[in-house]
Parts: structure tokens; C-alpha cells; sequence
């Protein structure tokens, strides 16, 4: 499936790109949030994953502008403590968050967790 | 959880390491305590659970709430404030991280306020450059500022975002300020232009887009004025473009000039009544306008009340 990866830092997009691609998956990737909502409404992707903390627009102020168009599932990217990111606005919009750093074995299982049956 | 593992293993250490030296010395003297310690031991684990425990959660619930607020700092959200109680090292903290988001917030909103004010600025400057044009020409004073008005009105009409509608703003105002290049005397002409006339006055669209090509703030309204007299069917001036191939924001701004264009006084016509400038509009739908438009400037003019609406189908 199409993948969309957005995150700031472009050794993450390179890292998780190959990743996706190794696990037979297409992607797409912008270097923050408003690129995302651009190419999200271009070529809606099967799954978001984005980075929480982008310059412009963070991924979950991304995610509120794109849900308003897509439906697409999404995961949050964060190095961030999951303990620390409850109660922050819009994290419930996530269908599960991929912690940095991620190894193959954790972006198998979050992408699984957020769309059953890929 | 990782502050609470770390708390823990060094309460237990400090609790269980010198019950751990007693029993070694009371052995070495003969003595054997070693269910004692045992039952000690137990007690100490569970008084090393309790008392990590309840200072983890002393500790990392104001740092829960600190690492949100900055999270919602960095998403722009400045003037978050956090909740603090107490006097300790974490409350001061948040005491400071409230003043710094606060401040944040207070430079955040000079900026909008000095973006606004230099924006404000800009669009006096070229008001002003269009009343120049306007008055070359006694007939189209304030025409600019009308099309500019009615081209805004449609675009929210048509749900255009706030960055769009700017763009309108620009383009009607300086829709004609090519027209700086044109003579007087043929801009003025009461009687029918002669084709090198006619010539003269269409390469005011082309002309208007080189003179604001310079102008970074401009150029997005650039194909407003280029395009302006574009006809839907093809047939407009100065490319030919048809249809959807000319721009959204030309097609409003050609809207809009129609209208003001024949219910105002001109040099070759008297001002059409709204009804009659309201036909004129119909005729021109999928013509010279695009239906879409030409229907999104009905709806203005009926909440303009210029229209009773269907009056002229």
C-alpha cells in the first residue's frame, strides 16, 4: 500500500523509507506538516505516519486538517514517552503512535495495529 | 515508569544493603539472624515499592503535564499554561515555563500586529496607484475599488479561502493599471475606436501584468489583471484562453468588471439600469463568463439586493 511519511529530518524519511520499501510498500514523504496536507489531497496515501513535532505544522495539526478531506489511518511518529503524550490535544486521532528509534519489528507491528489485515 | 524503576532499585538499595552488612557482621559473631533479616527484608522491599512509587508520581506527573505544554508550544499553541502547586524545584518550573509561554504568546501577536500593519500598508500603496489610473479617466473613478469589492464578495460567495480572496483584492484593484500606458485621448474617446485604437486599449491587460511583474507581493494576483479579458468562449484577449485554461481569479475579476463596466457611465454608453446590466450578465453566461461565476455573481447581487432574483433568467 501507499504510504505517506512526514518528518523534518530527512535521515528519518531516508531510514523509514527504505524500511517501508523493503516491507513492499510504495512512499511518499514531505519534510513537514503543510507538504503533507498538499500532497495528501494530490495523491491521498493508504496510511499517514507523521512526525509530532514539524516546523509549519505538527503532524497532528496536519492530521485535523487532513481528516477534514480523507479518511486515512494514521500513526504518529514521536520520541516521545507514551505516558507524556496523553492528554494532548488530537492524539486520539492516531491509530497508535511509532516510537523513535523504530526497528523493523516495531513499524511491522504499529503498521498492523493501524490497519488490520495489510 | 522509567524515573519509577530507577527510584526504586535505589530505595531498595538503601533499605536492604545495610540489613544485608548486619546480618554478615552478627554472623561473624556467632549470631544467627537470619529469619529476622528475611522478614526486615520483606518489609523493606514493600516500603521501597511504596515509597518510589509515591515519588515517581511526585515527579514525573508535573513533568508529564510540562513535556504537553511544550508539545503544544512547539505546535504553535503559545500562552499554555501549565498547572503548579507547591514550592518545589518542579513548580518553579512551571512557574517560569508559564512566564516564557506567555511572553511567546505576547511577541507572537506583535508579529501578526506588524504583518498586518505592513500589510495594510501595501494595499494602501496600491489603492493609491489605482486612484491614479482611475484618474486618468473621470468615468472609472472608483471603479477599481468596486470590482475589487464586488470580485471579493464573489470569491467568498464561490467558498475561495482568506489567501485567495486577498489575491482578489489585488487583482480588482490594479485590474486595469495597465491602462497608465494608454493615452488619454483614446481612453476618453467618445466615438468608435479605430483598430489600431482598439489595438492600443487591449494591450492595457498585458501591459498591467508587466508593470506589477517586478512586485513579489503582486505576483500571485498577476494573472487577474493578465487574464481579465478572457472570454469563456475563446474569443477574449490578450491569449485566447478558453475556458477552465484561463485563471479562477481572472474569470471573477471579468465578472465583476462586466457588471461595474455597464452600470456605470462611460464615455460610449449611459449607465445600464441593474435589470438591464442584469441581462446583460445572463448573456454573457457560458459566453464571455463562466456559468459558475456569472451564477456566484447573481447570488452577490441578490444579497447586494441589485437583484430580486429571477427577475432576468
Amino acid at each position: 500500500m501507499k504510504v505517506l511519511i512526514a518528518d523534518d529530518d530527512r535521515l528519518v524519511r531516508a531510514m523509514l523509507g527504505d524500511l517501508l520499501v523493503e516491507l513492499g510498500h510504495t512512499v511518499v514523504s514531505a519534510g513537514d506538516g503543510a507538504e503533507a496536507v498538499t500532497l495528501c489531497d494530490r495523491e491521498p496515501p493508504d496510511l499517514l505516519i507523521l512526525d509530532f513535532l514539524m516546523p509549519r505544522l505538527s503532524g497532528l495539526d496536519a492530521l485535523r486538517d487532513i481528516r477534514r478531506r480523507h479518511a486515512i489511518p494514521a500513526l504518529l511518529l514521536t520520541a516521545i514517552n507514551q505516558g507524556s503524550l496523553r492528554g494532548v490535544e488530537g492524539v486520539d486521532q492516531v491509530q497508535g503512535t511509532l516510537e523513535k528509534p523504530f526497528t523493523r519489528k516495531t513499524v511491522e507491528r504499529a503498521i498492523g495495529k493501524a490497519v488490520p489485515g495489510r | 515508569m522509567k524515573l519509577f524503576r530507577v527510584l526504586f532499585l535505589l530505595v531498595l538499595l538503601a533499605a536492604v544493603a545495610p540489613l544485608v552488612v548486619l546480618v554478615l557482621v552478627l554472623r561473624a559473631n556467632g549470631v544467627d539472624a537470619l529469619s529476622l533479616a528475611a522478614s526486615a527484608g520483606v518489609s523493606a522491599v514493600l516500603l521501597a515499592l511504596v515509597i518510589s512509587m509515591v515519588m515517581a508520581r511526585r515527579v514525573t506527573r508535573p513533568l508529564d503535564e510540562l513535556v504537553a505544554g511544550a508539545l503544544d508550544i512547539a505546535r504553535g499553541r503559545f500562552g499554555r499554561q501549565v498547572a503548579h502547586s507547591g514550592r518545589t524545584e518542579l513548580s518553579d518550573l512551571a512557574y517560569t515555563f508559564n512566564f516564557m509561554s506567555t511572553q511567546l504568546d505576547q511577541y507572537n501577536r506583535d508579529n501578526a500586529r506588524l504583518y498586518a500593519a505592513l500589510e495594510r500598508g501595501y494595499l494602501e500603496t496600491i489603492r493609491a496607484l489605482a486612484s491614479a489610473i482611475d484618474a486618468k479617466d473621470p468615468y472609472t473613478r472608483g471603479h477599481s475599488e468596486r470590482v475589487a469589492k464586488l470580485a471579493v464578495e464573489i470569491g467568498r460567495e464561490l467558498a475561495l479561502d482568506d489567501a485567495t480572496l486577498r489575491v482578489l483584492e489585488f487583482g480588482g484593484i490594479l485590474h486595469d493599471v495597465g491602462k497608465i500606458g494608454i493615452p488619454e485621448q483614446v481612453l476618453g474617446k467618445p466615438a468608435r475606436l479605430t483598430p489600431e485604437e482598439w489595438n492600443l486599449v487591449r494591450s492595457h491587460a498585458a501591459i498591467g501584468a508587466e508593470i506589477i511583474d517586478g512586485v513579489e507581493f503582486l505576483k500571485s494576483a498577476e494573472p487577474a489583471i493578465r487574464h481579465h479579458h478572457e472570454r469563456w468562449d475563446g474569443g477574449g484577449y490578450p491569449d485566447g484562453l478558453r475556458g477552465e485554461s484561463i485563471p479562477l481569479i481572472a474569470r471573477i475579476v471579468n465578472a465583476a468588471d462586466i457588471w461595474d463596466a455597464c452600470t456605470s457611465e462611460r464615455p460610449y454608453h449611459k449607465a445600464a439600469t441593474h435589470r438591464e446590466g442584469l441581462k446583460i450578465l445572463a448573456e454573457s453566461r457560458g459566453v464571455q463568463l463562466d456559468p459558475d461565476v456569472h451564477d456566484a455573481i447573481l447570488r452577490v447581487l441578490v444579497r447586494l439586493g441589485k437583484s430580486d432574483g429571477g427577475a432576468v433568467a
